[in-house]
């Protein structure tokens, strides 16, 4: 009964405090995967928690948590790209700061895997995008995937898939950074 | 619920810099002043104590009869870290070109010494009592164990395993030759106690020791990481492996999730 008290009225019920230590790395990458960036990424995880506190009540099925904080967290998001006026492209490649965040272990070829990674994942449209990024980062299961996303189980599955094979497509061919270096 | 409809997927059946990019993605998240500042406009209480994280959860010394002595304080001599760097670095092109062959232990090893002993195909069925006995690993037999090296597909001898070196070679080792795994895994427990791809180490040797039968430490280990990491990316997969549907609880609320990741600054 972990992360679960019992609830007289609606069963097992999810404590907030633990959804907040469990998950909060989850719904931080959620939002920057939705293209907030910088502080705004520390406010809007503020503003999520705040509606999972009010709202966790509602969560019947412990199961669905990643796909409903999944659906929170991108609903702040949009909201907060609208005002901000947060350039989708921005998502793309901020290397700069994802290197100095890996610390004193970062090496050039996981700064460029990465760079590379969410460059070839740009490419992709929305929703093969982010069945990708749920199924393969987050390592949701694909019925989670599904659920997020409010497609069927095989929409999740074929949306993964094809978005597996772009990326697997694209890194077959020569890292275009590298062809520069090399020339 | 979930576990049922866990379908299994593979990040060693993707590129290897397209698995370094996800590890790299899976690594982010909020700093642990962030989260601090998170909790206080909450409401909710911080962690219960100021606790410093002593040491990387990887090593768990003596918990299992494959771990190997503390060897770190020969290593710690710079001389001799920088000869056993070179060792590794041909123990690694030698597992690179030995990764590419086909699975025929006893042809890539006439020494017929240690590195044949793992098993071929264990099964991953959950057996009660470990029937494979490996011989004790250390680092010295790591070091030891692929007496073939081929310098021409071989890094650099004077380049130190990168993580990506380590774990990858571990990876690609793991179902052909599990003992393997976990001596790169360990290998990178010590040289890259905090690295990047610190959880990705941490989830191949629970394979591994499953593979070996070693289910005890298997679940022990894996119960140690979804303590030390409850909102990892890798949970569900360490649950899948071990079969244990290790609840969320396994992480106390007075331990935040950020303590075992970075050092407290207070």
């Amino acid at each position: 009964m972990a992360l679960a008290d019992m609830d007289e009225s609606s069963g097992p019920r999810l404590e907030f405090s633990q959804v907040f230590e469990s998950h909060v790395s989850f719904v931080w990458r959620v939002l920057e995967h939705h293209g907030i960036r910088g502080d705004d990424v520390e406010d809007a995880a503020q503003e999520v928690f705040i509606i999972v506190a009010k709202k966790l009540a509602t969560l019947n099925d412990p199961s669905c948590l990643r796909s409903w904080l999944f659906g929170i967290a991108r609903r702040v998001a949009a909201s907060h790209r609208r005002r901000a006026h947060v350039r989708r492209e921005q998502l793309a490649s901020d290397p700069g700061k994802d290197s100095a965040d890996m610390g004193q272990h970062a090496r050039n070829e996981q700064v460029e895997a990465l760079t590379r990674l969410e460059s070839v994942l740009g490419e992709l449209k929305e929703e093969q995008r982010m069945a990708f990024i749920l199924r393969e980062v987050e390592q949701l299961s694909i019925q989670e995937v599904a659920q997020a996303l409010g497609c069927p189980l095989q929409t999740a599955y074929s949306r993964v898939k094809a978005a597996r094979e772009h990326v697997i497509a694209a890194f077959r061919e020569p890292n275009p950074q590298e062809v520069v270096d090399a020339g | 619920m979930q576990d049922e409809s866990f379908d299994s997927r593979d990040d060693a059946s993707l590129p290897v810099p397209v698995q370094v990019g996800l590890a790299a993605m899976r690594a982010r998240g909020p700093s642990p002043e962030a989260v601090e500042r998170l909790r206080a406009g909450l409401g909710l209480a911080g962690p219960s104590g100021p606790e410093q994280p002593p040491e990387p959860s990887p090593p768990h010394p003596a918990s299992s009869p494959v771990e190997p002595p503390p060897a770190p304080t020969i290593l710690s001599l710079p001389i001799l870290k920088s000869a056993s760097a070179v060792l590794l670095a041909a123990v690694v092109g030698g597992l690179l070109w030995f990764a590419t062959r086909p699975p025929s232990p006893a042809a890539v090893f006439p020494s017929g010494s240690s590195a044949t002993s793992a098993p071929s195909l264990p099964t991953l069925a959950a057996s009660s009592s470990p029937q494979i006995v490996q011989p004790p690993v250390s680092s010295a037999s790591v070091l030891d164990e692929p007496k073939i090296v081929r310098p021409a597909e071989s890094k650099p001898a004077s380049a130190v395993p990168s993580e990506l070196d380590l774990i990858q070679q571990a990876q690609r080792a793991l179902h052909s030759h599990p003992q393997r795994t976990l001596s790169l895994c360990r290998e990178h427990a010590r040289r890259y106690p905090h690295g990047m791809l610190a959880q990705e180490r941490e989830v191949l040797m629970v394979e591994a020791l499953q593979r070996l039968g070693h289910d005890e430490e298997a679940k022990d280990r894996s119960r140690a990481f979804l303590k030390d990491n409850p909102d990892s990316a890798h949970r569900k997969k360490i649950e899948h492996v071990t079969g244990q549907p290790s609840s969320s609880s396994s992480a106390p609320a007075h331990r935040p999730s950020d303590a075992p990741k970075s050092k407290r600054h207070e």
